[in-house]
């Protein structure tokens, strides 16, 4: 599988890999410049918040280069680090829902949708309405559906690339794309233009 | 591709949405803060397997020295005496003479004045087996005694020489 490298002449994920693990530290400039933006993105989706997403990305490239062991080079760094990332990220996100859960005394859920529909946005949704609504539409979603679907939309992953991550069958990530599709397009359905 | 599930329209109306209200931007400083967040638990790891390396090497290195010394510790067995050769019994191809026991004997005395009677039953019954005079043949008569021809060890009963 090919590496994903910005210039022609510019080392592999591997080569970069193997450096960063004896402790140079302009391989890891170069590894992270390379893929922070898609594991934020992913972490982003799966929070819903700058912080807690960036603590996800900290957590999925020490846990990807660390555990190098268990990834086997069988698929692309990226798939990998994306794995880990999502793995970090739902960590993360339970434990913020149990703290919220303790200290919310009733208030709203964590992004939590009362029905199955979002509330009617505003004449003039300016994009962070719209990313909430997005954050609120995705924590609707159960959380395989979920994963799926960011790391196919978010992520770039291919329907391969998410069944190495998630270690599932072709077929099933599709069937989660289909559904995770049905369910977003409903809670959308004020922002989706037909 | 027939398969249902299989990718959106190009023209699906999530890209668009998704497109439009992508995640806000870190900033640099943010950016650096991760990444120095790396590097720092990155060494912190490196150390720890550094550590580790040279305490696992200490520990086996440890436990072949005390596996070694104790070897050379341990008591080792006595040596055994080199076996003591036990001369053959040179009756060995005789019957053993039966002799009787205190229990295998009553004996009765009776005494009177000037007799005194000794009675009792043969200790053992049955016929004890001796030589005759045709086993036995003399190879020098002395008037002190006599000598038996060193053809055997065995005990012999003479009964007299007259026989």
């Amino acid at each position: 599988m090919p590496r994903p490298t910005s210039q022609p002449n510019a080392p592999s994920d591997d080569d970069l890999v193997t450096r960063v693990n004896r402790g140079d530290r302009s391989a890891l400039d170069v590894l992270f410049r390379r893929h922070r933006e898609v594991a934020y993105r992913v972490a982003y989706r799966l929070l819903g918040n700058e912080a807690d997403a960036l603590d996800a990305v900290q957590d999925g490239f020490v846990n990807a280069i660390t555990h190098l062991g268990r990834y086997g080079r069988k698929s692309s760094f990226k798939t990998w680090l994306l794995r880990v990332v999502t793995n970090a990220s739902l960590d993360l996100g339970r434990v913020r829902r149990r703290l919220d859960s303790r200290f919310a005394d009733g208030h709203e859920p964590y992004l939590g949708v009362a029905d199955g529909r979002l509330p009617v946005p505003e004449a003039n949704l300016d994009r962070a309405d719209l990313r909430r609504s997005i954050d609120r539409a995705l924590a609707a979603l159960p959380e395989p559906q979920r994963t799926t679907f960011v790391l196919h939309a978010d992520g770039g992953l291919s329907y391969q690339e998410i069944a190495d991550a998630l270690g599932i069958a072709l077929g099933t990530v599709m069937s989660r794309l289909y559904y995770a599709r049905q369910r977003l397009k409903g809670l959308l359905a004020h922002h989706v233009t037909p | 591709m027939t398969h249902p599930h299989l990718d959106p329209a190009p023209d699906d109306p999530l890209r668009d949405v998704w497109a439009s209200a992508p995640p806000p931007r870190p900033s640099g400083t943010a950016w650096r803060k991760v990444q120095d967040g790396i590097a720092a638990e990155l060494r912190s790891v490196r150390r720890a397997r550094t550590t580790r390396r040279w305490a696992v090497a200490g520990l086996a290195s440890g436990l072949a020295a005390g596996i070694v010394i104790a070897m050379l510790m341990w008591p080792r067995p006595a040596p055994t005496p080199p076996a003591v050769e036990v001369a053959s019994d040179p009756l060995a191809e005789y019957d053993v003479l039966p002799i009787a026991t205190e229990s295998d004997v009553m004996v009765s005395a009776v005494r009177s004045d000037g007799i005194e009677l000794v009675a009792c039953d043969h200790p053992l019954p049955g016929v004890m087996p001796l030589a005759t005079a045709d086993e036995i043949s003399f190879a020098r008569v002395e008037a002190g005694g006599m000598s038996v021809p060193a053809r055997t060890d065995a005990p012999v009963f003479v009964e007299g020489l007259d026989k």
